[in-house]
């Protein structure tokens, strides 16, 4: 019982940052730059909660960095249409400098003066695993019941046909990474602030490459996403538990396994996993194809 | 056109330290100051300039390492774990075999090359095989490859006696020989002047160079001409990732002369900077590894002397990396029909 609440634990953190790299990228964004988004959605929950005493006001500054953040991808990739990629490299690394010497500026040097207030407990959980999972159906709606959704993956499979509709494929895709970013945010918020209630330097250690393999992995679909996330948790939820027991087998081997994980998923499991047709690819509205 | 060459990068730099002092400026320090700090670190006297143009060697065998990725069209954000693995190939060789130097040197070198190659190669084998994205296994094999250095220096390579997670010291035969006496320079910088000659030579020169600059330029065109797509996909990730197990071995033979935990401090991430500030070409590296070296040299010297931390320097690079590929001053432009 306990292992399964690890996981889940482990779980719900990637799996806000998976949704939010599933809607960028079934409106055709790939963004490389989940990573740093995470970190700043990390940084400014504890940021916040240290502020106010508060873990959700602190998911609000998350949630308001990281939308920033998205703001400045989707001028670089929407607006000036820049590579999608090397756009989300340069942020990750931005991220990671803007963290660090935001967290020593603000919090100096001592690390026990980071310990914040994380997320308090309702039944077996706190709110945000909840949310998670409730995420996953109203995701389902959003983008295969309403309109919305149809204009999302619509400008991800065939951006041309929604330009000749009369819609602003740009302003889909702009808002599709704003949002795409504050669930980003969030996943990161809960790394710092429900999995541990504090920030240390590059404290993302990877998980938004595995929300990237997970989206791949759940072929694009919120409840495939689910179950792929579900299989990166317990690999973490396996790093603790076997610390824990003590087995002999040395550390950094047992450190190693989410990433091993996720090359061995992303190998057998991730070629069939076609994704929207223009991903990645700018949206030139003059263009002559 | 040669101008447009000259003026971007120019330009990306101007911008980037200009919204780097308004960070810099934010969190409560003179940017002038800062700047000025990061200067003298890295140029304010003969050692210092040393200094730098070691960790430019560094910088060199990392950008050619993105470069010749990108070439292809593959982007190998594994440069770190292909570095690490080209220093423990590297170590093992320089620290287990005893060798005269004319020898032993080449053939750590080999190792180190190997090494990264090796890695990098895993990478190429996922894609080709499996159509794995290498730019999640490339950081996947990062993780991998930091967590086997740890554990080889925590445990079977650690130095006898000593209570750092480190390993002995290689041997002196595999020592890169000093190129300027009371300075840290050694003769890396010309192996990695070599290196970037050959770099130029073969995207110049050779065909195999020319079919993987076509599959950069689009994977359809080059299948229809008949490209051994699969081929230079493994050639690419071999020698991207040897060329990161190089920059491995300039790191242990030349400056730290052992292998540890942190023995690259992000190295392989400044790579994607200096090659896309250099256009990926072997002259614009050249050029672009020099100011990234010195970006290291004066980072350390303001996290010494200053309250600010080295990851300052991570941000101006992210803007330069983004002042290169954005156009800030231009508005929608046309893709050529």
């Amino acid at each position: 019982m306990s292992f399964i609440r690890a996981v889940l634990e482990s779980s719900t953190s990637i799996l806000f940052a998976s949704f939010g790299v599933l809607i960028m990228q079934l409106a055709g964004v790939l963004n490389i730059g989940a990573e740093g988004m995470m970190l700043v959605g990390a940084f400014f929950g504890v940021l916040g909660s240290s502020l106010t005493g508060n873990a959700f006001i602190g998911t609000l500054f998350a949630i308001a960095a990281a939308g920033i953040t998205g703001v400045l991808f989707g001028y670089c990739t929407v607006i000036k249409k820049a590579n999608q990629v090397v756009v989300g490299i340069a942020f990750n690394i931005l991220a990671s400098g803007l963290t660090t010497t935001l967290y020593r500026h603000i919090f100096g040097m001592k690390s026990d003066s980071t310990k914040v207030v994380g997320y308090t407990d309702l039944g077996p959980f706190s709110l945000p695993v909840y949310l998670g999972i409730a995420l996953i159906f109203v995701l389902s709606v959003l983008l295969y019941k309403t309109k919305y959704g149809l204009k999302i993956r619509g400008v991800g499979e065939y951006p041309m046909a929604l330009d000749s509709f009369g819609l602003s494929v740009d302003r889909i895709r702009f808002l599709s990474i704003i949002f795409g970013s504050m669930l980003i945010g969030v996943g990161g918020a809960y790394l710092s602030l429900g999995q541990l209630s504090f920030f240390t330097e590059d404290m993302v250690t990877g998980r938004g490459y595995i929300a990237l393999a997970a989206v791949i992995f759940g072929r694009y679909s919120p409840v495939g996403t689910f179950l792929a996330v579900l299989v990166f948790g317990t690999g973490e939820a396996l790093v603790y538990r076997l610390q824990a027991i003590g087995s002999g087998v040395p550390t950094q081997m047992i450190l190693m396994i989410p990433y091993l994980l996720t090359v061995i998923v992303v190998a057998f499991f991730g070629q069939k996993g076609e994704g929207p047709a223009a991903l990645g690819v700018p949206f030139f509205k003059n263009a002559k194809e | 056109m040669k101008v447009q060459k000259v003026v971007k990068p120019l330009l990306s730099i101007v911008l980037a330290l200009a919204v780097g002092a308004l960070v810099i400026a934010l969190v409560g320090e003179n940017p002038l100051e800062i700047y000025k700090a990061m200067l003298t670190g890295a140029f304010g006297s003969k050692g210092a300039t040393a200094t730098t143009l070691v960790k430019t060697t560094t910088m060199i065998f990392v950008g050619l390492s993105y470069g010749f990725a990108y070439k292809g069209g593959l982007v190998n954000i594994g440069i770190e774990g292909q570095l690490y693995m080209g220093g423990l190939l590297c170590s093992l060789v320089a620290i287990y075999i005893k060798l005269p130097s004319a020898i032993h040197i080449p053939l750590c070198l080999l190792a180190g090359f190997v090494g990264g190659a090796v890695w990098g190669g895993i990478v190429g084998i996922l894609k080709v095989k499996f159509k794995a994205s290498e730019m999640i296994t490339t950081v996947m094999m990062n993780y991998i490859a930091i967590y086997i250095v740890e554990y080889m220096v925590n445990g079977p390579i650690k130095e006898p006696k000593g209570t750092f997670p480190q390993s002995e010291k290689i041997q002196v035969t595999a020592q890169l020989p000093n190129l300027l006496p009371k300075t840290t320079l050694t003769i890396g910088i010309i192996l990695a002047l070599i290196a970037a000659v050959i770099y130029i030579i073969y995207w110049k020169y050779t065909s195999t160079g020319f079919e993987i600059k076509m599959l950069g330029a689009s994977r359809d065109v080059a299948r229809y001409a008949g490209i051994r797509v699969n081929k230079m996909v493994m050639i690419s990730m071999l020698v991207s990732g040897g060329l990161g197990g190089l920059a491995g071995c300039m790191e242990v033979m030349g400056v730290q002369h052992k292998i540890m935990e942190g023995l690259t401090a992000g190295y392989g991430f400044d790579g994607i900077a200096v090659s896309l500030l250099g256009g990926n070409s072997g002259i614009g590296i050249l050029f672009s590894s020099i100011l990234f070296g010195a970006l290291r040299v004066g980072g350390n010297a303001i996290q010494m002397f200053t309250s600010l931390p080295i990851a300052v320097i991570y941000i101006l690079q992210a803007l330069v990396i983004l002042f290169v590929v954005v156009d800030v001053f231009k508005s929608e432009r046309r893709k050529k029909a």
